[in-house]
């Protein structure tokens, strides 16, 4: 039996009703520095805004590197030599943690490792060129991003001039406009009426100049970073705030079903993170060594999938810091003793393939979300990918392994409270050029794991969250 | 707690659709042909049982162009004479270019009436066109927008948006053999290019409720001097020629247009339909009504003695009053040609800070000072600003604020003598008003009653501006268009 017939949605000629009363406006609340050096940590209060909410399509994290910050190394500290990460400002950062009312919200540490992974995995080429402008990531004039492999940093001869042969400075000042992963950039918007005290946005700086600056491989090789005096201003949250009538923020409580009984619920998606060192040895042998590791930290409840890569362990300005290094051509997890997948992910097709699927969801395969590449997103069984050792400009490597636990749609993840999670690698000597040199430096296996959480506003302002 | 259930699993039948056919019609100019500056009409007939699906019908043209100048493509290669080399025929090929903005340059002024009186008209068609471009579109589109609108290409890093090659399209003709390079008619470059506003809904526009004929009227650009390079330009730098000569330039385009016809898609539903969509919509007892999409521009002149200091202004934005204001685009154009590779179509932001004042709110709450500010506040108008999401042409080295049009300023650094053969940088300034752009509803700010002023500053700068600078602000609001007693209108 068909179903009955009847107009398409398109022949109902109506108007679009009127949205809820608001009214739009974009306020930056300032940091409480004036100015963070490398290494420090600085927040940012946003207040609980009276019939506010805080979008989260539109808010981002502010801060200036300014006019006159220097660099110092020995080699020639050309400007034409320094390069600005590939991945933009966001490998200055290595945590942001959330707080409302003392309670943490959210932490995401090893916020660069984590930019980088996603980035790399679920990110079309063409979004370069936008970030190349509010991140400074690679994208503008400097980089070949389509087929080659080559992922080049921005290149700061324009930015700085040489004050002497080991010193560059820094002749304007760059501005950044960041989107903040987590729940800062989901797909709901903060309710900060709600809330009984400000949410506070805790920013940590890396400490190394390394790990967003790097000097430009071949003519440039053999310049080495020995300090700076850069450090950041005007750090700031871009808030684009919403305020809504007080009928407006009656109907989002009422449509969220909160009462005194029970507090507005939402799920989101959040990271969690942990490293593991990979010694010399396990990166040269020519055998394949098989690697139990445990990943420590949040055992989530809803674990959705698990993403994994390799990062310098080493900062050395002359190479790429947050470089996606998958060195194992074998992957598999174990949760609570249970195989997942019951084989072995195995050779750059099903590792890249998992991952993009971690990263972009159901339709990641055909979507072309992605900056992986034929020649920097090996992970082949002999030819699996390693950090830069040759001269010249290369590929930047972005290699990065996952599986996901879920199906995009019902988001419904792996319970594993209670459970051990362990990552199993086999991890060969790669034995094709340009990367068959025996590696000097040990890689950090980095594994990230994706999982939903629950966010909670009581009726009295407490903001809490499950994993 | 049960677990949810999911769309995949719900096995239900998609409602069947009513019979209805769908017909591509072309509806002809009247006239068979029409130069720069003058008008060509077509009508839309009413259609029992017809409905003009606007969205998917496009504007199909050919476009030739008559240019005397310097540096114009050869049809042979001229001889040597007095011990110079010979020049091949190749040699100027790579100079002329078609507008980076393709099919749009062309249109000035996209005019909708029915039964005599303007539902719709987009002054400053062709500026529009390019501020959209250059601030929603996905580098990935370049291509294919460039097979139909003969628009720019992207190059393998997408930084450079050269304008097409006119002998890409066919050889140039007509030149004069006695003073090689100085004159050339262009082949025909046929375009065909989706219309903006009212005439890209996807609501369907009912024919058979019209008592008369829909009318389109194009206005077609003209190229007077100072607008010569808006849709021919020359590409190539004085320096990094193989003619050694001064500047090749445009000094005179006559632009003619030929086989215009609009390509509508009619679905032509059954009477049983359309007696179901009569009932739907009360045809007969009520006016029928729905919400589209619509644009207004304002151009605002600006003198070169405002750049040449450290100055300020405020001024008021003309004609920007609506039910619902949604977002406002702006980007600057040069007001005299230069014929040194650049179009004069393509945006630029001539200010050091920018920010809107409506009725006597400021929006944002701080100037929009940075370049990373700017960009930011644009790729809101069209989508979240994740650093994945945006799809806007701005270009680290390519795009910056207070910036200066001209010869000198058209160099971006790191750029080989190749690649400055067509310089193209560009910049667009977005403001949104809308609260939930996500949301299908009108959610702009109601601004009848209300002035909005733009407010800049702007910093000297090393090079002096050599020219005037034309502003144009275009506004984006929510219109609802109404079918009553047979005639269509437009309310906002």
């Amino acid at each position: 039996m068909s179903a009955q017939k009847q107009p398409t949605q398109q022949f109902d000629a109506t108007t679009d009703p009127r949205a809820m009363d608001a009214r739009v406006t974009r306020v930056k609340f300032k940091s409480q520095d004036d100015r963070v050096n490398l290494g420090s940590l600085t927040r940012v209060r946003i207040p609980n805004v009276h019939n506010g909410l805080l979008a989260t399509d539109a808010t981002t994290l502010s801060l200036t590197i300014p006019t006159g910050s220097e660099i110092t190394g020995t080699g020639a500290v050309a400007p034409s030599n320094i390069r600005f990460s590939p991945f933009g400002i966001s490998s200055a950062i290595s945590r942001v943690t959330l707080y409302a009312g003392g309670n943490v919200i959210q932490d995401l540490q090893s916020y660069a490792e984590i930019y980088a992974m996603l980035r790399s995995a679920s990110s079309p080429v063409s979004s370069f060129g936008y970030s190349s402008v509010t991140e400074l990531t690679a994208g503008g004039s400097s980089v070949v991003n389509g087929g080659p492999g080559l992922l080049d940093g921005t290149n700061m001869s324009r930015y700085f001039t040489a004050t002497s042969a080991t010193k560059a400075t820094l002749a304007q000042d760059l501005h950044f406009e960041v989107p903040l992963l987590g729940l800062l950039s989901s797909s709901r918007h903060l309710p900060l009426f709600q809330l009984n005290d400000d949410l506070v946005v805790e920013l940590t700086f890396s400490p190394n100049i390394d790990d967003f600056f790097y000097t430009k491989n071949g003519a440039g090789g053999g310049t080495v970073f020995t300090g700076s005096t850069v450090a950041f201003t005007n750090v700031g949250m871009n808030c684009k705030l919403i305020r809504c009538s007080d009928f407006g923020c009656e109907q989002i409580r009422k449509q969220s079903g909160m009462s005194p009984t029970r507090p507005m619920s939402w799920s989101s998606i959040s990271y969690c993170t942990d490293f593991t060192q990979v010694p010399i040895s396990t990166l040269n042998s020519g055998a394949a060594v098989q690697t139990v590791n445990k990943v420590g930290g949040l055992k989530p409840r809803s674990l959705v999938g698990y993403m994994v890569t390799g990062f310098s362990s080493t900062n050395t300005s002359s190479q790429i810091k947050h470089a996606c290094i998958m060195p194992a051509h074998s992957l598999q997890a174990r949760i609570g003793g249970e195989l997942w997948p019951p084989q072995p992910l195995q050779n750059t097709c099903q590792l890249a393939s998992g991952a993009l699927l971690v990263a972009g969801g159901q339709h990641a395969l055909t979507s072309l979300t992605n900056v992986f590449s034929r020649t920097a997103s090996r992970m082949d069984e002999g030819n699996a990918s390693r950090q830069l050792n040759v001269s010249g400009d290369t590929v930047t490597p972005r290699a990065v392994a996952g599986y996901p636990l879920c199906n995009e749609a019902d988001q419904v993840g792996l319970d594993s409270s209670g459970s051990t999670i362990e990552m199993i690698t086999r991890i060969s000597k790669n034995t094709v050029a340009p990367f068959n040199g025996n590696a000097s430096t040990p890689l950090n296996l980095f594994t990230l794991l994706k999982y939903n959480c629950v966010y909670s506003i009581s009726m009295d302002g407490q903001f809490t969250v499950a994993h | 707690m049960s677990l949810p259930l999911v769309e995949e699993t719900r096995y239900l039948p998609e409602p069947e659709a009513y019979g209805a056919a769908l017909e591509k019609r072309q509806h002809t100019a009247i006239e068979s042909s029409s130069k720069g500056g003058s008008v060509s009409h077509i009508r839309i007939n009413p259609e029992r049982n017809g409905y003009l699906v606007s969205g998917d019908s496009f504007l199909s043209f050919t476009v030739q162009g008559t240019l005397v100048g310097k540096g114009l493509p050869l049809n042979a290669d001229v001889p040597s004479s007095g011990g110079a080399a010979a020049i091949p025929q190749a040699a100027n090929d790579d100079f002329l270019r078609f507008s980076p903005v393709g099919a749009a340059s062309c249109i000035q002024t996209i005019e909708l009436l029915n039964n005599g009186s303007t539902v719709s008209i987009i002054d400053n068609y062709q500026r529009l066109a390019s501020l959209i471009m250059i601030s929603d579109t996905d580098v990935s589109a370049l291509n294919s927008k460039h097979l139909c609108e003969r628009s720019s290409y992207t190059n393998t890093r997408g930084d450079l948006l050269l304008g097409a090659r006119v002998v890409d399209f066919g050889p140039c003709t007509s030149q004069d053999a006695t003073a090689p390079g100085t004159k050339c008619v262009t082949p025909l470059i046929t375009c065909t290019l989706p219309l903006l506003g009212l005439l890209s809904s996807m609501s369907p526009i009912p024919l058979g409720q019209l008592q008369h004929a829909l009318e389109l009227r194009i206005t077609w650009a003209s190229t007077p001097a100072g607008l010569i390079d808006t849709v021919f330009y020359t590409s190539k730098q004085a320096g990094g020629s193989t003619i050694a000569t001064a500047t090749d330039l445009i000094s005179s385009c006559d632009l003619n247009f030929t086989n215009v016809y609009y390509e509508s898609c009619i679905y032509r539903v059954e009477d049983s339909a359309e007696k179901e969509i009569a009932a739907l919509n009360n045809y007969g007892s009520e006016p029928i009504k729905w919400s589209v999409e619509d644009y207004r521009l304002a151009p605002i002149n600006y003198e070169k003695e405002y750049f040449n200091s450290d100055s300020s202004s405020i001024v008021q934005v003309p004609a920007m009053r609506f039910n619902s204001l949604k977002n406002i685009l702006l980007g600057g154009y040069q007001s005299n040609d230069f014929g040194a590779g650049t179009s004069g179509l393509l945006p630029y932001i001539p200010f050091d800070s920018v920010a809107l004042r409506l009725g006597g709110i400021r929006y944002p709450n701080d100037e929009l000072r940075s370049l990373a500010e700017v960009a930011l506040s644009t790729a809101a108008v069209f989508s979240n600003v994740s650093s994945s999401v945006p799809s806007v042409l701005f270009r680290e080295s390519f795009s910056e604020m207070n910036e200066r049009i001209g010869a000198v300023a058209t160099t971006p650094a790191s750029n080989s003598a190749t690649d400055q053969e067509a310089i193209s940088k560009r910049l667009t300034c977005g403001i949104s008003f809308e609260a939930f752009p996500s949301v299908e509803a009108v959610n702009g700010i109601n601004s009848e009653g209300m002035n909005l002023e733009l407010l800049t500053s702007t910093l000297k700068q090393t090079v002096d501006a050599t020219q005037r600078c034309r502003v144009f602000v275009a506004g984006c609001y929510d219109a609802v268009c109404v079918i009553d007693q047979g005639v269509l209108s437009m309310t906002y």
